[in-house]
């Protein structure tokens, strides 16, 4: 039996939605076809479009947040019912078609294998297949990828994927991060996962256009986020909560 | 009778004693009904009352400033009145950030006990696959 095949029923997918309504049925449906038998949570954040109909429809497991509160929240949300369900591995995935639920495999065997806790699908890395970025987005991305490879001691190029793959430990530690950023989890959750002892590893996947064309990164946004990014990882870094989840085994510098 | 002192009118002295029994009249009606938090009050008790002193004394706030070095005493007020602003709004900006992060937290964990009450509901009708997003 191979190892994905015995993971199958252990994989939690949690699905951040905000007005996917388009999407968040065939993401869905294509998650099942390459699980046979998933949990599946579409985190609802606020949307006011039929996204909530169409993933209960679909025959997820729906959770409403009352009111539009971000794709941080949604996705931490997410993460505290995997945990909660005793989640051993967790998958995190775009609900705009983005991200294809068949590379999950590759994710899983990585973690699955010992080789990381967290495990990201990357669009830069050798062998992945990507849309075009804008321009201003690919900088954004480069800048944060180099800083957080020096700052996490270990080689990123896409920090600001959603596309990943967690065990229990990382899971874990996730949960457990006292202020799970708002809007964008991106490099300065994966600094505060790294500095908790959590070891991660990069896989080249494939990643397609946004079908709602509505990405959180859009221009006037990407502004705010360098400056914001910079001092969210400098909190981080001050932040000494992380001394207090390190776990056994883990290998922070 | 209310005279003019070292160029502060009678009206302006008369202005700044109202203005200050009314900020701490409105804050400790606030405060008795429990409608404002008593660090806000505090602050806001401490400016009304310095506002009818100044009104009482004006001298005093003068003398004040000369002690401090400052010639020009409007400036020490301005940097008063700024301190005071500052205070405020650290203090606010402080109070949003940790009621942010528990109304977040509250948000969250309504919406999963929502969900798993749903998911309870429907395995009463249903109790074939207790798995949940199944």
């Amino acid at each position: 039996m191979r190892a994905h095949e015995l993971y199958n029923e252990l994989v939690f997918f949690v699905i951040p939605a905000h007005n996917e309504g388009r999407s968040i049925t065939a993401v869905i449906d294509r998650v099942r076809a390459y699980f046979s038998n998933p949990s599946i949570a579409v985190i609802n954040d606020g949307s006011s479009d039929d996204t909530a109909s169409k993933a209960k429809a679909a025959g997820a497991h729906l959770i409403n947040l009352p009111f539009n509160s971000g794709y941080g929240v949604a996705l931490h949300t997410g993460l505290i019912w995997a945990y909660r369900h005793k989640a051993q591995l967790v998958v995190t995935q775009d609900a705009d078609g983005q991200h294809d639920p068949a590379e999950a495999r590759k994710l899983l065997e990585v973690v699955t294998s010992g080789a990381a806790d967290i495990a990201l699908g990357s669009r830069y890395r050798d062998g992945s297949q990507c849309y075009p970025v804008p321009l201003a987005r690919r900088i954004g991305s480069f800048l944060f990828a180099w800083l957080l490879t020096r700052l996490a001691h270990t080689e990123i190029t896409d920090p600001t994927t959603g596309f990943q793959a967690l065990n229990a430990r990382a899971l874990e530690v996730l949960v457990q991060l006292p202020d799970f950023p708002e809007r964008t989890p991106d490099a300065d959750v994966l600094l505060f996962a790294r500095r908790s002892g959590c070891r991660i590893l990069e896989v080249p996947v494939a990643m397609y256009t946004d079908q709602s064309n509505d990405s959180m990164h859009s221009v006037w946004k990407s502004l705010f986020y360098v400056p914001k990014m910079l001092i969210a990882m400098l909190a981080v870094i001050l932040n000494r909560s992380h001394e207090k989840t390190v776990l056994p085994g883990g290998g922070a510098k | 009778m209310i005279t003019e002192v070292y160029g502060v009118t009678p009206q302006a002295r008369l202005l700044a004693c109202f203005l200050g029994l009314a900020l701490c009249g409105w804050t400790w009606t606030r405060l008795r009904k429990r409608a404002l938090l008593l660090s806000v009050g505090s602050i806001l008790t401490a400016v009304g009352l310095g506002l009818v002193l100044f009104s009482l004394a004006p001298v005093a706030f003068d003398y004040v400033a000369y002690r401090l070095g400052v010639k020009y005493p409007p400036l020490l007020y301005l940097i008063i009145a700024l301190l005071v602003l500052a205070g405020l709004l650290l203090h606010l900006a402080a109070r949003i950030s940790v009621l942010d992060t528990r109304c977040r937290r509250l948000t969250q964990e309504v919406s999963l006990l929502t969900a798993d009450l749903e998911t309870r509901l429907c395995e009463r009708t249903n109790p074939a696959d207790l798995r949940p997003g199944k």
